[in-house]
């Protein structure tokens, strides 16, 4: 297929516009049937500074589909495998549940599937955007913090956020390429840099941090 | 339905910003957005799409325009609905997670009468026809004295066929629970300018104030809401300033965050009031023409509200209080943004008197009339009772005004007999302060002789019935539902059935209709509709332009209308004025006098705030943009917020000894309420003055406040809303859902405290709603 060859998906996370109130979340377990205890897609939180100059800030979290992915490089079976589109998905047909993937993957995006004994990730709605569809994070989003498209078609949404503002990625000295990059994304809430933070917490409020 | 395609349509919604608005305002990105946003599914295997229906979300009080995803006659997405004026494709958590609520295994299917004391919750199942002909029963004695029917509803605005039913029987007592969910705007906006509420035009303004607001959490039109003030913010511009005692989700999307001493908003919005009026700054030429005040007797009022004195009063420094008055009043157009407080009433009269003099009135980007239409109940409409002390009380500004527990004191004193009290999806229990002792009123079978419960779930209060009848979740039912458009153009939106009824459910219209016909005495006759769709063909058939368009038809097809040819009609007031009895802005409030309240705008300081002892600290409750007071049952929501530790800040939290993870004690003190209503603590349970939690050291908030999230903690409304896993084989087939065995929260963090369960009743003497932010506690550690 010609046509999809030459995309290549990408998703742009605004945290100026990001409220952190887990819209994401509840869509990408109803989408994709995620089972509970597992997430994949999820939004960090973090607070800074001291009273009364604190900081809250939010990282909504889920696969980099990134373009040189370590994952699938490790994954014995070829279950994990890249589209032309550059979208990272795992064939449920081919996974023995190695937990290589797993166990490499710099992002801790993939996770178990309790039912089927298989590992699942996020695989930016392949089913929905082969529809025509934008992901469901995306589409629930209610202050359109996430856009996701085509960074080869320079009119897209995706390439003008991308070509007018600065972005970063997750773990970039990991050379993974990450395909979702966050535009004003807090240094130390991407960094993991506990020291300067007051509290994180991931999936819930205020559990995991403990 | 109008020229505007469907393409053009989402770009709109993309933008965010006005829907109406011509395509060359739209944000240069949104044309370029290549993927269909919304209105369509697919099947995440086959990639078939699934089949849908529009309708309407009612897990928050917001009305978002949904579509339910179909397969198999089983509902398996809910996402927004693109050709909703208000939320687009865009959904909450909340909102999304409803179908949880619809596939809730302890759902309630077939109507119970209770077997055993009330609140053992031992119950037997038996027929629709035993159940009507029990509450028949029930009715028909009361035929003579129709005011001992109390029909108590959380959302009476939206619950037309309740009051129907209520007013139809003869009785005056349909109660809705608004006072408890923020009708001290309501009553403060319609004594000010006529109408009930306000609407910000928060994506057209320049300049956003927010007092105690935090719509990026909890608003009502949260999604539409939450989607223009980010517009406002980062597409046009537009500074933020808050004021609130910790740092909220709109806090951090905010220019500048100031923390407040509790219960002070009012006297910094006056202060602010006053430096504007000061400097000059004020729109003069639109005070005196538009409100019933002078410019200089105005002035001379605010005089008093020094910045100093406010300075010294809330803790914000009169520099800052100068500086963001100026600013808001130099910056055109402006708004304010308000929640409920202590002395709510004239808080937000005070707040509202900083647009009233900026002129930042019902203009594009300043604080808007709310435009709704106004539907009456269909055709023959039973006429209204005469009022009752429940349904008007006499003491209220307004005559229209009610106050749920004002209700609840008259009832519990034996000042008010009743005879049979009809709960209908509302969970005073649950979400009522002073929940305990309703418990323990709700059982006394001397004072609430009969109660009838109709929800499709065991709430805390259904516990307490003598029969429950089960309804249908909101995503089987049917009703038109208007909210006040963030458009400025109103419009009708449908809820109807994504799915049939589950199992031996009804809609609440198939119930109340057979309650009618089962009491008869002449309120069957309100009741003669053939279906539904006639009875609600007969609320919107006066409305212009919607029959030609299709009328309940193109509602059931859409989910949502609203009139093409319509233009926001901002200045609306220039045609005719404000709808009040001097047809101006009543700064100056002749009602409030007569009543015995201060007719200008003021500060009413809470005594008890200044005493506080040095152990005695300040309880908010907030809600978050997860959870709602009925939401607990969607294992989605829990598996986010299931847990709500108190706040504190580690200064205080230091000097009480108290550790992060510490488990706390949390007790009302007896000075809660001083100077507001009194509460006698020496006649309530101790069990409703104290609570447990843990503590959560946070540097986000006020070091003399502490907070908990609201929402969780049941004690009742199923086993999914109190953290329980669910054997999935005990499950009827249609609820199961293998899930519910890993439900891992109670375990792992547990699932929180009601602090409502701890505030005492405290309503504001003008509008009547409850205070939930200024509860005086104590927090000490327990000893393990």
């Amino acid at each position: 297929m010609a046509t999809l060859a030459t995309k290549r998906y990408a998703m742009v996370i605004d945290m100026r516009r990001c409220i952190g109130c887990h819209a994401c979340t509840v869509a990408c377990k109803a989408e994709m049937a995620v089972p509970l205890e597992v997430n994949a897609t999820w939004v960090k939180i973090i607070e800074k500074g001291p009273y009364p100059s604190t900081r809250r800030f939010y990282l909504p979290r889920l696969c980099n589909n990134c373009t040189n992915p370590i994952c699938v490089r490790n994954c014995p079976t070829q279950a994990s495998y890249k589209r032309d589109d550059g979208i990272v998905v795992v064939d449920p047909h081919r996974c023995i549940c190695c937990k290589y993937c797993i166990a490499s993957c710099p992002y801790d995006v993939r996770y178990v599937n309790p039912f089927k004994n298989i590992v699942e990730k996020c695989y930016f709605c392949q089913h929905r955007v082969d529809a025509g569809l934008e992901p469901a994070c995306v589409e629930s989003c209610p202050t359109r913090a996430m856009v996701f498209g085509d960074r080869n078609d320079d009119k897209s949404e995706v390439s003008q956020l991308l070509a007018s503002n600065a972005t970063t990625v997750l773990k970039k000295e990991m050379e993974t390429e990450p395909n979702v990059f966050y535009i004003a994304g807090d240094e130390t809430a991407m960094s993991n840099d506990e020291k300067n933070i007051n509290y994180w917490t991931e999936g819930t409020f205020f559990q995991l941090r403990l | 339905m109008r020229s505007i395609s469907r393409r053009n349509f989402l770009k709109l919604g993309a933008a965010g910003t006005a829907l109406l608005a011509i395509e060359s305002q739209l944000h240069p990105l949104a044309q370029a957005m290549e993927m269909m946003d919304g209105g369509r599914s697919v099947n995440r295997v086959s990639g078939l799409p699934r089949s849908f229906l529009p309708s309407t979300c009612t897990q928050c009080p917001a009305g978002c325009g949904i579509i339910g995803y179909v397969e198999e006659s089983k509902l398996v997405k809910i996402g927004g609905n693109p050709k909703h004026i208000s939320n687009g494709s865009a959904l909450c958590a909340r909102g999304q997670a409803g179908i949880n609520a619809l596939y809730d295994p302890d759902r309630i299917l077939t109507p119970l009468k209770r077997v055993g004391a009330r609140g053992q919750n031992r119950w037997a199942k038996i027929k629709w026809e035993q159940a009507y002909d029990e509450v028949a029963k029930a009715m028909q004695p009361l035929k003579s004295k129709p005011g001992q029917l109390v029909y108590m509803t959380e959302d009476l605005e939206h619950d037309v066929l309740g009051r129907r039913l209520a007013y139809a029987f003869g009785s005056a007592n349909a109660l809705g629970a608004a006072s408890i969910f923020g009708a001290n705007k309501q009553v403060a906006t319609q004594l000010t300018w006529g109408a009930a509420g306000d609407m910000p035009d928060i994506a057209n303004t320049k300049y956003i104030l927010a007092f105690g607001a935090n719509p990026l959490e909890s608003h009502p039109q949260f999604v539409g809401f939450a989607r223009r003030l980010i517009d406002g913010v980062q597409v046009n511009q537009a500074k933020m300033v808050v004021f609130d005692v910790r740092l909220t989700n709109t806090s951090t999307r905010a220019n500048e965050v100031y923390y407040i001493n509790p219960g002070t908003y009012a006297i910094v919005a006056l202060a602010m009031a006053n430096v504007i009026m000061q400097e000059g700054l004020h729109n003069a030429a639109f005070i005196d023409q538009w409100t019933n005040i002078s410019s200089a007797d105005l002035a001379s009022h605010l005089a008093q509200f020094t910045p100093e004195k406010a300075a010294s009063a809330s803790g914000v420094s009169a520099a800052v209080i100068r500086r963001v008055a100026t600013e808001f009043a130099s910056t055109s157009p402006a708004t304010t943004l308000s929640d409920g407080m202590v002395n709510g009433t004239q808080n937000e009269r005070a707040v509202m008197l900083l647009n009233i003099i900026t002129g930042n009135i019902d203009n594009r980007g300043g604080l808007c009339l709310p435009r709704e239409y106004n539907l009456p109940d269909a055709d023959p409409a039973p006429p209204a009772p005469a009022p009752t002390p429940l349904s008007n009380p006499a003491d209220l500004p307004l005559a229209s005004q009610q106050s749920i527990d004002r209700s609840w004191q008259l009832i519990r004193d034996r000042n008010y007999q009743v005879g049979l009290l009809i709960t209908h999806s509302y969970n005073p229990v649950y979400s009522n302060p002073d929940g305990g002792s309703l418990a323990d009123l709700l059982k006394d079978d001397t004072i609430v002789p009969i109660h009838l419960a109709v929800t499709p779930f065991m709430t805390e209060t259904a516990a307490l019935a003598d029969i429950v009848l089960p309804e249908t979740t909101y995503l089987e039912g049917w009703d038109i539902e208007v909210r006040p458009s963030l458009e400025q153009v109103p419009f009708i939106a449908l809820r109807q059935p994504v799915v049939p009824p589950l199992s031996d459910s009804k809609s609440f219209f198939e119930i109340a209709t057979a309650l009618a016909n089962s009491v008869k005495g002449g309120m069957e006759q309100y009741f003669g509709f053939r279906s539904v769709e006639d009875y609600l063909k007969g609320r919107i058939q006066n409305v212009s332009g919607l029959a030609a368009a299709g009328g309940i038809d193109y509602l059931k097809q859409h989910g949502v209308w609203f009139n093409p040819r319509s233009k926001p009609d901002y200045g609306s007031f220039n045609n005719g004025g404000f709808n009040t009895p001097s047809g101006k802005i009543e700064v100056f409030s002749s009602r409030l006098k007569d009543k015995g309240f201060s007719p200008l705008p003021v500060y009413e300081a809470v005594p008890a705030f200044s005493l506080l002892s040095k152990d005695e600290l300040v309880l908010t409750i907030f809600d978050t943009a997860v959870q709602t007071d009925k939401t607990a049952n969607c294992m989605w929501l829990d598996e986010i917020l299931h847990d709500n530790p108190v706040w504190i800040n580690p200064v205080t939290a230091k000097q009480l000894g108290i550790k992060d993870g510490d488990k706390v004690r949390v007790v009302r003190t007896a000075r809660t309420g001083q100077g507001i209503t009194p509460v006698d603590d020496s006649q309530l349970n101790p069990r409703i003055r104290a609570l447990e939690s843990t503590a959560f050291l946070t540097e986000g908030i006020h070091p003399r406040v502490v907070a908990m999230a609201n929402g969780v903690g049941h004690s009742g409304y199923g086993r999914i809303a109190q953290g329980e896993k669910i054997n999935d084989d005990e499950v009827p087939r249609e609820l199961k859902n293998p899930n519910t065995e890993l439900i891992w929260w109670k375990e792992k963090g547990g699932i929180g405290t009601n602090p409502k369960s701890i505030v005492p009743v405290m309503t504001d003497p003008v509008g009547g709603g409850q205070a939930w932010d200024d509860i005086i506690v104590t927090v000490g550690k327990i000893k393990e």
